[in-house]
């Protein structure tokens, strides 16, 4: 027997969810969210991670939010077109109207951060118009002295001085589909992610959530379907080819039937 | 069959404003088809067949629904032996009621109610890949599916289906959910074929011939 079963009872399959963080049409990688590099072009990494056996995409446009730039439009419908998989874009939404745009360009969700920490009703608005599995809050934690957890926004670079854990359970109350924490700390730093964190988010809550930032091996994947997470999100594992989506799906299926696999 | 026969069979895609039809446009598109973008009643007469595609709210879909008076129209269009396929909320659509948000009359194509999914120990939304094994091969829709095929799900609810049609179900957490139903010329996905990968083009494909 396996210690993946009694999980793959309770939950659905988990996911294997690409991350294309862009910057001025670059993808780029950095680490604990800093020294960005570019890797490639995103259009050319979404199709490979597609053919790959990809199971959704999240392209985050990392400086939108910052410096209020415009969506870079044309991009995101070219990748639209090329995939034929779920597509989440995020990065600088503030407004219902940024959502609408978005998913007109041919996004199937999308995932927000800043803009719903500094107006949690778009959480509520937009989840009733669109439907709430449309909608992912991303969180990025920060661990502050090992005392205690807070969200950053503007792709972490600034404060909020919000327990993480009072932000989650509200966005649970205002009607979210998703819940995406990424690990400032891990960002890029291939240790894993703190177990005790995502243990005691699953507990406070009842929607998917996945979670990503410092994934180095297979190994810290199953660590967190162990912990009941719905999907990892990876980046620099994948962007420089340390391993390959095939072979993480492989190596999970020997373990357990909880993944998708794609032949 | 040639891209000017393909043409030729006209297929409709419902545009409530707030469901997205590109991903449906895209995996058409995928077989050189292109579909009409149907908002009101003319539209729909000029197409043999239609996709009411699913994302977005029941309320605000089904109210689009009765304003443009494509509701009436679509059953018309049904009781016409037309071909419609609903997908998502868009298979929700073709049931009896619905009690997303408050209580909401729907298609009335298909005897059934829509309903939360029981939420006690399930996470909700249900987001993700799952197998339908006991997928018919009798249904031309389905054809060169397999029981091994993985198909992505996004919703927060289900059916339930008081109707003489054909049905296939996932198990989600202990709890039956319908994954595709059809009764002659009334077909439904729970699950989003446009974004299930080169499996769910094959449906695209399989409707395009129907």
């Amino acid at each position: 027997m396996n210690w993946l079963n009694k999980y793959i009872k309770i939950m659905n399959n988990f996911r294997i969810i690409p991350r294309l963080e862009v910057k001025s049409g670059n993808l780029i990688k950095g680490m604990r969210m800093e020294g960005l590099r570019i890797v490639d072009n995103p259009i050319d990494r979404a199709i490979k991670y597609y053919e790959d056996g990809a199971d959704e995409i999240i392209y985050s446009d990392i400086v939108a939010s910052l410096y209020s730039r415009p969506y870079d439009l044309v991009t995101i419908s070219e990748i639209s077109r090329k995939i034929h998989i779920p597509f989440v874009v995020g990065g600088g939404i503030k407004s219902r109207d940024d959502v609408h745009r978005i998913l007109d360009a041919g996004a199937d969700r999308v995932c927000i951060n800043t803009g719903a920490i500094e107006d949690p009703d778009i959480i509520y608005d937009t989840s009733r118009e669109f439907g709430s599995q449309c909608i992912t809050i991303e969180i990025q934690a920060k661990s502050i002295y090992d005392r205690f957890w807070e969200p950053f926004i503007e792709n972490g670079r600034n404060r909020t001085n919000i327990d993480l854990f009072d932000w989650v359970n509200l966005t649970q109350e205002l009607g979210v589909g998703e819940v995406f924490l990424y690990s400032i700390d891990g960002d890029g730093m291939k240790t894993g992610l703190d177990c005790n964190l995502i243990k005691k988010i699953r507990k406070s809550i009842n929607t998917p959530f996945i979670a990503g930032g410092g994934i180095g091996s297979t190994d810290h994947i199953k660590d967190l379907i162990e912990l009941g997470c719905n999907g990892v999100v990876l980046s620099n594992i994948l962007h420089f080819d340390d391993i390959s989506i095939k072979d993480i799906k492989k190596n999970i299926k020997q373990v357990g039937d909880c993944i998708r696999v794609y032949e | 069959m040639t891209v000017l026969e393909f043409m030729n069979k006209s297929i409709g895609i419902i545009n409530s404003g707030v469901g997205n039809m590109h991903s449906v446009n895209r995996a058409l598109a995928h077989f050189n088809v292109s579909a009409k973008n149907v908002t009101n009643p003319d539209e729909l007469n000029s197409c043999d067949k239609i996709i009411i595609p699913g994302v977005g709210a029941m309320h605000s879909a089904m109210n689009f629904m009765v304003t443009s008076g494509l509701k009436k129209e679509i059953v018309e269009f049904a009781n016409d032996g037309k071909i419609i396929l609903g997908i998502c909320l868009g298979m929700q659509m073709l049931l009896t009621k619905s009690v997303e948000f408050g209580y909401c009359d729907t298609l009335n194509l298909i005897k059934g109610d829509v309903r939360k999914i029981n939420t006690k120990n399930e996470v909700i939304p249900h987001t993700g890949w799952n197998k339908i094994s006991a997928l018919g091969d009798n249904l031309s829709l389905f054809k060169d599916i397999y029981k091994e095929d993985y198909f992505y799900f996004s919703h927060s609810l289900h059916c339930i289906i008081d109707d003489d049609c054909d049905t296939n179900y996932i198990d989600y957490a202990g709890q039956k959910i319908v994954a595709t139903l059809s009764k002659d010329n009334i077909f439904g996905t729970q699950f989003h074929p446009e974004l299930s990968g080169e499996v769910g083009l094959k449906i695209y494909k399989n409707f395009i011939n129907l």
